[in-house]
Parts: structure tokens; sequence; C-alpha cells
């Protein structure tokens, strides 16, 4: 297991990509505030580099509280356009439940 | 049913905290799975980033209910009234419960300083219209 990255060996798999320029970044397995950190730390590099969106694929996130909302808020004061595609259930359900669905736009 | 564990104020103990109550309930709709683990991640985060003290989780499962208290010894209480702006990225996990629970609230606990805050969650439910 040496070569898990601390965010995943926190609970969260993560794998960054680029589609035509634009960031995407899967999650996957639970982000929650044991991993937040180090996720938010994986992600600096693609933030540092300042991108007009950024697309999290989080259809593989079995959990996520609050703390990923935090996280995922913190990215979109960042990047003016944070889309969540094919977000899991739950992720979902968090998103529209606290009303974020203007900040944290769902596509399919 | 009943079941209470006691768990130290550090992060991976709202993990540990959703574990244990998830494993005690059995199974359930993956609906309701997701909404108990949220509710008991929240809080749990609450009580090891205000609080700062061990917790206790209390769960029991009657007449197809579940109910789960969380209790600190910390002072404070959180103040869940408000959705904060989307500019604020903290301050949504009791707004979280509110919304999953089908009741919730906060009381003190005893002569100290500590609160519990508890909800309950009715297992056997209808899902949600899609």
């Amino acid at each position: 297991m040496a070569d898990l990255n601390p965010a995943e060996r926190a609970g969260t798999e993560l794998e960054i990509s680029d589609e035509d320029g634009t960031p995407v970044i899967r999650l996957a397995g639970e982000l929650d505030m044991t991993s937040a950190d180090d996720v938010r730390s994986a992600m600096e590099s693609v933030l540092s580099r300042a991108p007009g969106r950024v697309v999290f694929e989080t259809s593989g996130l079995q959990f996520m509280d609050s703390s990923g909302i935090a996280l995922l808020l913190s990215v979109a004061q960042q990047v003016p356009a944070v889309e969540l595609r094919a977000p899991s259930p739950i992720v979902r359900r968090l998103i529209e439940l606290t009303g974020l669905e203007e900040t944290l736009r769902i596509t399919p | 049913m009943k079941a209470a564990r006691t768990f130290p104020p550090e992060p991976g103990s709202s993990r540990a905290a959703r574990r244990f109550v998830l494993g005690a309930v059995g199974e359930v709709r993956a609906d309701l799975r997701d909404a108990i683990s949220v509710m008991v991640s929240e809080l749990a985060m609450n009580a090891v980033q205000y609080a700062r003290t061990e917790f206790r989780v209390r769960i029991q499962v009657a007449r197809g209910t579940l109910r789960v208290e969380v209790a600190d010894s910390g002072a404070g209480h959180p103040a869940p009234w408000q959705a904060p702006p989307p500019s604020s990225p903290h301050g949504r996990g009791l707004l979280i419960v509110r919304r999953l629970a089908d009741d919730w609230g906060i009381s003190p606990a005893g002569a100290g300083p500590g609160k519990y805050v508890w909800f309950t969650i009715g297992l056997h439910a209808q899902a949600p219209a899609p």
C-alpha cells in the first residue's frame, strides 16, 4: 500500500485528468473530516493554475458530509465554475438540501 | 435494541461513529443508510470540532424508529437556524441534520456544561419520491 497518497490513505480515491483544458477531478470512496484536508492538498496543483472551470466526477463517492460540502465551496471561491458530474445519490441529496445547486452545478 | 459507545475527540471518530451506528442498525434501504450516516457524521464532527471532548453515541431502535443521541461535555451550543450563504464554506452540519431527520433536538446533559444532540428517523418509511 506504499503507493497510496495521503488522501487515499484517509479514504478518498482521487484522480485528476484533463478534458480540453478543464481539470476533471474524480473522487471515490468516502469524503469526510478524516480525508477532506488531504483531498484539498492533493488538488492544490490544479487550483494554483487558476482554471476557469473545474469538474468533479463523484459517481463513485459512497459517502460525503458537510466537510465535503465545505471543500467544494472553498474550491468555488477560487474557481468561477464548479461542476458536479454524475453525482452519487448522497452527493446529489446533500447539494439539494443545502440549496447549493447554483454554486455547485449538477450535470449528468 | 439499544447500544452505546464512547469515541475520542479526533477526526477519525466521525467515521468510527457512523460505522458503529450502521453496524448496530443492520440492513436498511440505501437512502436511509445514507441519511443515517450523514447525520451521525455531522453530530460526531460537531463534538470533535467544537466541543473537543470525548463523546458518547447512544442508539435505540423501537417501533421501527431509530433514535441516536450524541452527548459531549463541551460548553457552547451550535446555532443551527440559519443556512449560511454559499460564500461561507462551513456551518451546514445541523442544517443537514434538520433536513434529513424526522425529528431532532439539543438538550443540556445533566448539570455540567455538556449537551446532547439527538435525532430520530423511521426505518420503514416510504422512499422519497424521485
